[in-house]
C-alpha cells in the first residue's frame, strides 16, 4: 500500500465523521457583530500542486547542476562542495558509529578477528578510522548524484561511493523525502526523512538544514531503532570543516566526538577528539602513499579504561587470501611500550547484490501530490 | 485562515466567528482526540467538550503565538485527562465493527482497513499519523503539539507509516 493509499483512507473515513456544524454552546453570543471576515483556506489543486512539484523538482536539479559543476578534480583542496556533500559524509559517518553499538544493536560491523583480545585502542579509533579514510581517499569531495527514488514511498534518491585504502568502491543510497519548509531565492531550509541502504543493510535517517542568525546549521541522524541513533552536526568555521556527533543508545548519551577538516600544505589533516564516559582521546590522521601502497598514519593521546596511553599506529589494508575478506593490519607503538601488530575484518564495506526488497514496486503515480511537499 | 480578527470576534462571543474557527479546525481537533479514544462516538462527544474549554479560555490565549497549536494542545489534553478520569476509552475492536455506523461514503471493507491501520499503531503514531494526513500539519507543528523534537516525529512518522504497510489485508 502507498503512502497515497493510507492518507486517502485515513482522511475519508475521519472526515465522514466530523460533525460539519459547529457544537450548539450555551454562550451569549454577540448577535452584533457581523463584520467577521472569514478568509477560506486555498484548496490544494492541481495548478498548486504542479507548481510545487516544479519548485521542489527544481531545487534538486539545481542542487545537481552546483553539485556537478562545482566540482574541479584537478583542485587538490579537499573541501565539500554543497550539502549534498556534507550529507553524504554524514551518512557513512554516522553509519560507521552506529556499528559501535554492541552486539545486540550491532547492523553493520567490525567483526574483531580475536573477539576475546579486542583492543581497546582500535576498537575506539575503528568507527573514526573508516570515516577518515574515506575522506582521505574521495579526493575533492564525495561523488553524489541525486535521482528520482526507485522505491515507491520515496521521491528522490541519494546516490554516492566511497573508497576504501585498496581503492575498492562501496556504494550507498539513500532515499529521501524532501520536506521544504522555508525558502528564498538564496537559500532554503528543509528537512529530509528517508532511509540510508548500504548492501542488504537499511537503516531510518531523518536530516535537517536551518539558518539562524545567517549560520548555516546541518544535522542529520541514522537510526538503529527510536532510542538508538548517531546524531551529525557540520559547521565550518575558516578553513576548518568539523562534524560534531552524539551517540545514543537506550535513550542514553554514551558518547560525543569532533572530527575536525583541516586543509594545509597541500595536505588534508583530520583531527578527532572523543569522550566516551570516563574514556577520552584525541587522534591525528595523515595519509601518506609509501611503495604505492596507501598507509593512514595516527597519531594518538587518550586514556581508556582508566589507563593513559600515546603513541602512533600505522594502518594498512588487505585481503584475507583465503576467503576475500578485507583486514585492516594495525601496527601500534605506544611511546612507553613495546610496539605490537593487530588485525580487525571489516565486513561494513562488502557491496551486496541483491537488490532492497522494495525495489520492484512500482513508483508512484507521478500525477499525484508529492507525500510531504505541501509545507512550504 | 485563523487571523487576528477572528480571534479578536471569538473574544467577544461573536457566533460567527465561533464557527468559522471551529471550520477551520475541526479536522485537527478532531484527529487529535481520536487519536486517544479510537472511538468515533467518543471523540464526536469529546469535540463538544474541547469547543466549550476553548471558549472559556480564549481570553487566556496569547494574541499572536499560534491559535491552531494552542487549541490542539487544549484538544490533546482533554481527550487524555477524559481517559485517564473516566476509563471509558471505547476499545472499540476489529470484530465489533459490524456494530458500528460508518458513513454512507465509506465502503465496508475501507471502514476494515482504517480500523486495521488505527488499531495497529500506538497513540503518539496515531496522533502524528492523523494530525499530518488528516490536518496536514506540519511536522514542526506536530512537534510543538506533541512537545517531542521534530526529529523523533519524523522517525515516528516513517515507522507508523511501515507498521500500517506491514498490515496483511490491506491490499
Amino acid at each position: 500500500m502507498k503512502n497515497k493509499d493510507i492518507k486517502k483512507i485515513m482522511k475519508q473515513n475521519i472526515e465522514s465523521h466530523i460533525p460539519q456544524s459547529a457544537p450548539t454552546i450555551d454562550f451569549l453570543f454577540d448577535q452584533s457583530n457581523h463584520d467577521i471576515e472569514v478568509i477560506k483556506k486555498p484548496r490544494f489543486n492541481i495548478n498548486l500542486a504542479l507548481a510545487t512539484t516544479l519548485t521542489v523538482m527544481m531545487v534538486i536539479v539545481g542542487f545537481l547542476l552546483f553539485s556537478i559543476g562545482g566540482v574541479n578534480p584537478s583542485h587538490p583542496e579537499f573541501r565539500f562542495q554543497n550539502d549534498e556533500q556534507i550529507l553524504s559524509f554524514s551518512a557513512v559517518s554516522t553509519l560507521s558509529l552506529l556499528s559501535t553499538m554492541g552486539e545486540n544493536t550491532l547492523v553493520s560491523n567490525i567483526t574483531q578477528m580475536a573477539q576475546t583480545n579486542e583492543d581497546p585502542i582500535v576498537s575506539h579509533l575503528m568507527p573514526y578510522l573508516k570515516s577518515a579514510e574515506k575522506i582521505f581517499l574521495s579526493d575533492t569531495g564525495l561523488n553524489v548524484i541525486t535521482t528520482d527514488s526507485t522505491l515507491p514511498d520515496y521521491q528522490y534518491m541519494m546516490t554516492f561511493e566511497t573508497k576504501n585504502l585498496l581503492n575498492e568502491t562501496t556504494t550507498y543510497e539513500m532515499h529521501y523525502n524532501l520536506i521544504l519548509e522555508n525558502q528564498d531565492e538564496e537559500e532554503s531550509e528543509y528537512q529530509l526523512s528517508g532511509i540510508l541502504i548500504q548492501g542488504q543493510k537499511e537503516y531510518q535517517v531523518i536530516g535537517e538544514k536551518e539558518i539562524e542568525d545567517d549560520e548555516e546549521k546541518l544535522e542529520f541522524r541514522a537510526y538503529l531503532n527510536e532510542t538508538s541513533y548517531v546524531e551529525s552536526f557540520y559547521e565550518i568555521e575558516n578553513d576548518e570543516q568539523k562534524f560534531s556527533y552524539k551517540v545514543y543508545q537506550y535513550g542514553q548519551l554514551i558518547s560525543e566526538s569532533e572530527f575536525k577538516i583541516e586543509y594545509e600544505d597541500d595536505e588534508i589533516k583530520i583531527e578527532l577528539i572523543f569522550t566516551e564516559g570516563n574514556n577520552s582521546g584525541k587522534f591525528e590522521f595523515e595519509y601518506v602513499t609509501e611503495d604505492e601502497e596507501n598507509i593512514i598514519k595516527i597519531k594518538f593521546d587518550s586514556t581508556i579504561d582508566e589507563i593513559e596511553i600515546s603513541g602512533e599506529i600505522t594502518v594498512k589494508m588487505e585481503i584475507d587470501p583465503l576467503n576475500g575478506d578485507i583486514i585492516y593490519h594495525f601496527l601500534i607503538d605506544p611511546e612507553n611500550d613495546d610496539s605490537y601488530e593487530y588485525d580487525a575484518r571489516d565486513d561494513e564495506d562488502e557491496d551486496e547484490e541483491d537488490e532492497p526488497e522494495d525495489e520492484e514496486d512500482e513508483p508512484e503515480d507521478e500525477e499525484d501530490e508529492p507525500e510531504d511537499e505541501e509545507d512550504q | 485562515m485563523i487571523n487576528d480578527k477572528l480571534i479578536e470576534g471569538l473574544k467577544r462571543k461573536n457566533e460567527e466567528a465561533f464557527n468559522a474557527i471551529y471550520h477551520e479546525t475541526k479536522r485537527g481537533v478532531y484527529s487529535i482526540i481520536f487519536s486517544v479514544t479510537k472511538s468515533h462516538q467518543a471523540t464526536e462527544d469529546l469535540m463538544q467538550d474541547v469547543y466549550m474549554k476553548m471558549m472559556q479560555s480564549i481570553d487566556s490565549y496569547q494574541m499572536h503565538t499560534n491559535f491552531n497549536n494552542w487549541l490542539l494542545t487544549m484538544a490533546k489534553n482533554l481527550a487524555i485527562d477524559n481517559y485517564r478520569r473516566e476509563k471509558k476509552v471505547n476499545k472499540i475492536e476489529i470484530n465489533d465493527m459490524d456494530q458500528m455506523n460508518p458513513s454512507k461514503e465509506i465502503l465496508p471493507d475501507e471502514e476494515t482497513k482504517f480500523q486495521l491501520m488505527i488499531h495497529a499503531l500506538d497513540e503518539e503514531q496515531r496522533t502524528i499519523i492523523l494530525l499530518r494526513m488528516v490536518d496536514d500539519l506540519k511536522f514542526k507543528d506536530i512537534s510543538k503539539i506533541l512537545n517531542k523534537p521534530i526529529g523523533t516525529i519524523l522517525w515516528q512518522y516513517q515507522q507508523a507509516l511501515k507498521v500500517i504497510k506491514r498490515l496483511e489485508g490491506l491490499e
